[in-house]
């Protein structure tokens, strides 16, 4: 039965999006087209897009599950998300972006880097560093959604991720941004329904708000231990309350929460929302959308992981073994059959959606930024579309073969991707729309710098990424191991971009694309 | 210590904050659609990209 509801599903999902990827091809006339949809996207397009690349399957199952651990105070994500991720990316940065790159003809981050500064070695890089790790995060997408629905449907993981990478890469080759966009409209729809119900159905379960979370604070670790939880985290207290400041977990939550609270505002792939806004008041209109977007996805879902674990004693269900698992658990156990399938196809779209992003990203990263741009002269708008076209088949053949034959490093890199992209072009990014004696050679000092600290800080130090790379952490002091990059790369790759532009000042070619930057700011 | 809605302060600070920071969008999106012109007309530069 489970396998019939599978394929009318997916059969349902692959035709919509196949039309929508058919009508953003005859839409796509140009190159602005493909990259940006025209720079012709709405308000609620935009805001749904932007939430649904942002929340991906990850955040939605991992993240609820790592508040089944945790607690509520993980809720201080689902604050910067909204606070940091919506308010501060749209106002302080989505504006800017957006005119800037108008005036500068850009339409990727590391092209709105290559013409602020004219090196087209500075795109061709940054274009080669978001690809790559890309890549990664795509392909750790991928595992996470087909194992999923190996589990529930029993279908073999190959042929879950040979379908889902089929279903993404089709229209989104096709129909370019505006097929991405568009099903986004569609996936954020699913995913705020099936949020919705889960939220509602467990509240309700437990009896309202406020009994739910006062029995939820009322557990004890004994009664946690008692459902199968490995071990009690290091200063944890209890499901509603902070941990110890300074303990183990309270590390752990804030390298979470400022890592990707804070690293959201130099995300490539959400930068491209701001470029494809038809005007700024579509991108001001947007910012409510995305706000209740947002709140009905990861505040929701922080709210209901803990009470996960007051169900599982109420119906005595035992600890799934990790934290990814605890909500899938409750939903098939304790919702109708119907909503688990609607459930998996809202977590499915959450996939799919970040899978578009990237992979729309990613293809315009190596054939737009590093293939056309830093090899290429005079490319026309049509083969600058089939270079682009064919760099995406590209990177999503690479992450089908990464995805069937995964290596242990890919969790691994994907733990780190938002910290890298925020200490990698943060600081140029920030200081180039804000700051116009920013040098060529300062954004090279802080990408670089913060590129290299990163990962020279996850190779050695970080506690979840060391251990798996070399085997141990060069430090026992769990203070800095579990630190989050972001306190000091981001800071540093600041410093650096600043210091370096203040003793190497731009040239004569820098100062007219400086001024043509600004030029309707 | 003292429980709001059966969270400790900090964690209903947090709470609270999210669903206030949502309302400021909201309220900015109103703001935005009833009491500001739509005056904005940008288009693409004109002047020589530079080489």
């Amino acid at each position: 039965m489970d396998i019939i509801f599978f394929i009318i599903f997916m059969t349902l999902f692959a035709a919509v999006f196949s039309f929508l990827g058919y009508l953003g091809y005859k839409k796509t006339k140009t190159a602005e087209d493909y990259y940006v949809a025209g720079r012709k996207m709405g308000p609620i397009v935009i805001a749904f897009s932007y939430g649904a690349t942002f929340i991906s399957a990850v955040a939605l199952i991992g993240f609820s599950g790592m508040a089944s651990i945790y607690g509520h105070s993980l809720l201080w994500l689902a604050f910067l998300n909204i606070f940091v991720g919506i308010l501060i990316a749209f106002v302080f940065y989505g504006f800017r972006t957006r005119k800037m790159g108008l005036s500068l003809k850009a339409v990727t981050l590391p092209e709105l880097l290559g013409n602020r500064f004219n090196s087209k070695k500075l795109q061709a890089t940054s274009g080669s560093i978001i690809a790559v790790f890309m890549i990664f995060y795509t392909t750790a997408v991928f595992l996470a959604i087909a194992s999923l629905f190996e589990i529930t449907f029993g279908i073999p993981y190959w042929v879950c991720v040979v379908i889902f990478t089929i279903v993404v890469g089709v229209y989104l080759i096709v129909g370019g941004l505006y097929a991405v966009m568009w099903t986004h409209a569609i996936q954020g729809v699913l995913m705020l329904v099936g949020m919705l119900i889960l939220a509602i159905g467990i509240y309700g379960m437990l009896g309202g708000i406020g009994p739910a979370h006062e029995a939820a604070g009322a557990l004890t670790h004994e009664q946690l231990k008692g459902i199968g939880w490995a071990a009690v985290p290091a200063g944890f207290t209890t499901l509603t309350s902070m941990p110890e400041t300074f303990s183990p977990a309270f590390m752990f939550l804030l390298t979470l929460i400022f890592g990707v609270g804070i690293g959201v505002l130099a995300q490539p792939q959400l930068v491209i929302r701001y470029l494809s806004a038809k005007d700024e008041k579509s991108l001001r209109r947007a910012i409510p959308y995305g706000g209740i977007f947002i709140l009905l996805m990861t505040f929701l879902a922080f709210s209901v992981g803990p009470l996960c674990n007051v169900l599982m004693i109420n119906n005595g269900l035992t600890y799934p073994g990790t934290p990814d698992k605890v909500v899938p658990l409750i939903v098939n156990e304790l919702f109708p059959s119907w909503f688990v399938i609607l459930f998996l196809f809202a977590v499915l779209s959450a996939a799919m959606s970040t899978a578009s992003a990237l992979f729309h990203t990613a293809g315009t990263s190596i054939g737009r930024d590093v293939c056309e741009k830093g090899f290429m002269k005079n490319c026309t708008e049509k083969k600058s579309i089939l270079i682009t076209r064919t760099a995406t088949l590209g990177i999503v053949i690479a992450t089908l073969l990464l995805s069937l034959y995964p290596p242990d490093v890919v969790a691994v890199l994907t733990s780190f991707f938002f910290g890298l992209m925020a200490c990698t072009f943060l600081a140029p990014y920030t200081l180039m729309l804000y700051w116009k004696k920013i040098s060529r050679a300062g954004a090279w000092a802080g990408m670089l710098g913060g590129f290299i600290f990163t990962m020279l800080w996850y190779i050695l130090v970080y506690f979840k990424t060391a251990p798996q790379l070399i085997g141990n952490t060069i430090t026992n002091n769990y203070m800095i191991n579990m630190l989050d990059p972001i306190f000091i790369g981001l800071p540093l790759s600041f410093i650096l971009t600043f210091v370096i532009s203040k003793l190497i000042k731009q040239d004569n070619s820098e100062i007219e694309t400086m001024k043509l930057a600004f030029e309707n700011i | 210590m003292s429980m709001i809605i059966g969270m400790d302060p900090w964690v209903f600070v947090a709470w609270i904050g999210t669903i206030i920071v949502a309302i400021i969008c909201v309220l900015y999106g109103i703001y935005i659609e009833f009491f500001t012109k739509d005056d904005e007309k940008i288009t693409p530069s004109k002047k020589k990209e530079v080489k």
